[in-house]
């Protein structure tokens, strides 16, 4: 992702990441979410799609196939990353983690 | 009293130096190339704006330009196709997703393999199965037979620089390695990788226990696998490994580009480095409207009279099914016209102002490559036809309003029907006839 300003939004539901994403597309000429038939979508070209914030859990034995397997569990967080060309203090603001 | 007359001495003669279906020059209009002659065009007679990508050439107004002129996309990711003649290219952040091959309107879609898939640095970064040996060797240290086939191989123009080598002792069953990333349990998957077999037999690739035999000789090859539906509430995980039942030889194998994605249509000419390769945004450069200076779909729409109505002529692959509805293009900003699939991709159908007033195009999609062309006017009278059909199929919908500022090129504004296939060319034209329309997809 070389030359890319990286912001990544964490919240406690999809909609209050979509809401940071909103909130943060005030006043700009290309939306960060855009409004469908089927509810609201994220700009695909520039956001990685929210999702449940997933952290490895406790090693077990699938019963299936024997092998030792690490779960990955839900945080019952959401996180989505921006990645810009250009600076963005708003996000800047909201991301836990801006990187560029 | 009018004393404008016809003039006998200027008699109509020679070649028009512009199109006739377009405005010269000197009233808006775009000057023809002048390296192409007339009657010469690759484009349509008709053509205002024209894409050929497999030709790699470009047109609008007239003026042969370049893609990148014509066109603008927006992607925050890097995108591997495969051109003509199969090699992979790779394509940086925000840059037109196409080659000789075509354009590829690729949507958003993850690697659920979350570790290295392209140069990787660190062999901790996967893990062994039953004792195989994993390293990571440099270009530059293969054997030379390796570094054969890689040369050889559609990857040869990549700027491979490090492989995954798995080496296996043939001690025991299932050796070779894991990687890192899973798929939810009932959920259809595709696993798929570059797999060079440097001596022993050729390994499985698969998800968990369910491996499958690796095609292909030993040579670099390409290989793909469409799982199965998992009927499992398990995760699986992603592995190349030799047969997990009956102990093999000792085996030597290399892997690069390693990818697992959920689903279960076929799987799209595409590999990404990222772990998310996002949209590809493909839109036509804007143009201003002489008129009152609002956007228009590219330069010289309202000069060439694409308010009064349009046809546009599309070339393409449909080898993508079972999703939801795909689409080729967009008008937005006035009333929408789309043309994509229906939801299981075996027909084409033209959207005047939305899903609810789509019209089907006659006869279904084989799943390969085929034409379609749209005829739109103001009034509402629309048609479609494609490769194949005798006919076309019209319809009368509402008027449209005909504000038309973008024009959206394997996708919809929104980002939410990607084409996922190629598209080798596409066509605004000034309106055809039923003739025209039908000897050009029929061509």
């Amino acid at each position: 992702m070389t030359g890319f300003h990286v912001y990544s939004l964490r919240a406690e539901s999809e909609a209050a990441v979509i809401a940071m994403l909103e909130a943060a597309q005030a006043g700009k000429p290309r939306p960060f979410v855009f409004a469908t038939e089927d509810g609201k979508a994220v700009d695909a070209s520039r956001i990685v799609f929210p999702k449940p914030e997933m952290v490895e859990g406790d090693p077990v034995i699938d019963p299936e196939t024997g092998e030792h397997v690490t779960p990955m569990e839900p945080t019952g967080f959401w996180v989505c990353e921006v990645r810009l060309r250009e600076p963005d203090a708003a996000l800047e603001a909201a991301a836990e983690g801006g990187q560029s | 009293m009018s004393f404008i007359g016809r003039s006998a001495g200027f008699p109509p003669a020679g070649t028009p130096a512009w199109p006739l279906c377009r405005p010269p020059a000197w009233r808006g209009g775009a000057a023809p190339a002048p390296t192409v002659p007339p009657g010469q065009y690759w484009w349509h007679t008709d053509a205002v704006f024209a894409l050929a990508f497999p030709d790699l050439r470009f047109m609008r107004g007239g003026a042969e330009l370049s893609a990148d002129t014509l066109l603008s996309v927006t992607r925050s990711s890097p995108i591997i196709l495969p051109d003509a003649a199969g090699i992979y290219q790779s394509l940086a952040n925000d840059t037109l997703p196409g080659t000789d091959r075509g354009l590829y309107a690729n949507g958003q879609s993850s690697r659920l393999n979350t570790g290295p898939n392209f140069n990787p640095s660190t062999a901790s970064d996967f893990t062994s199965r039953n004792s195989a040996a994993l390293d990571i060797v440099a270009r530059g240290s293969w054997p030379a037979p390796v570094e054969a086939a890689f040369t050889a191989s559609p990857l040869c123009n990549l700027a491979v620089t490090s492989a995954l080598r798995v080496t296996c002792p043939g001690a025991a069953v299932n050796e070779g390695v894991t990687f890192p990333g899973q798929l939810p349990g009932n959920t259809n998957g595709i696993a798929s990788a570059f797999v060079f077999v440097e001596s022993g037999a050729k390994p499985l690739i698969g998800l968990s226990a369910t491996a499958q035999v690796l095609s292909g000789a030993e040579v670099l090859d390409n290989f793909e696998r469409t799982v199965n539906p998992v009927a499992s509430s398990s995760n699986r995980v992603m592995a190349i490994a030799t047969n997990h039942n009956v102990a093999a030889a000792a085996s030597i194998f290399w892997v690069i580009l390693q990818d697992l994605k959920a689903g279960t249509f076929a799987t799209p000419p595409v590999a990404h480095p990222d772990t998310t390769l996002l949209a590809s945004d493909i839109r036509a450069v804007q143009g201003s409207r002489p008129s009152n200076d609002q956007p228009e779909p590219f330069p010289g729409w309202e000069a060439a009279g694409l308010d009064a109505g349009f046809a546009i002529l599309a070339d393409f692959e449909n080898r993508v099914r079972g999703v939801n509805s795909r689409r080729l293009f967009q008008l937005s900003g006035g009333t929408d016209v789309i043309v994509g699939t229906v939801p299981d991709g075996t027909s084409l159908r033209l959207e005047v102002g939305g899903v609810s007033s789509g019209t089907t195009a006659p006869g279904g999609q084989t799943g390969g490559r085929s034409r379609m062309c749209a005829r739109i006017f103001p009034d509402g009278n629309v048609a479609i036809g494609q490769k194949g059909s005798g006919d076309l199929v019209t319809a009368l919908r509402d008027p449209l309003t005909m504000t038309h500022s973008a024009f959206h090129i394997g996708n919809v504004s929104t980002l939410t029907a990607p084409w996922r296939d190629w598209i080798y060319e596409l066509q605004i034209c000034t309106p055809l006839s039923d003739a025209q329309l039908l000897e050009w997809v029929n061509a």
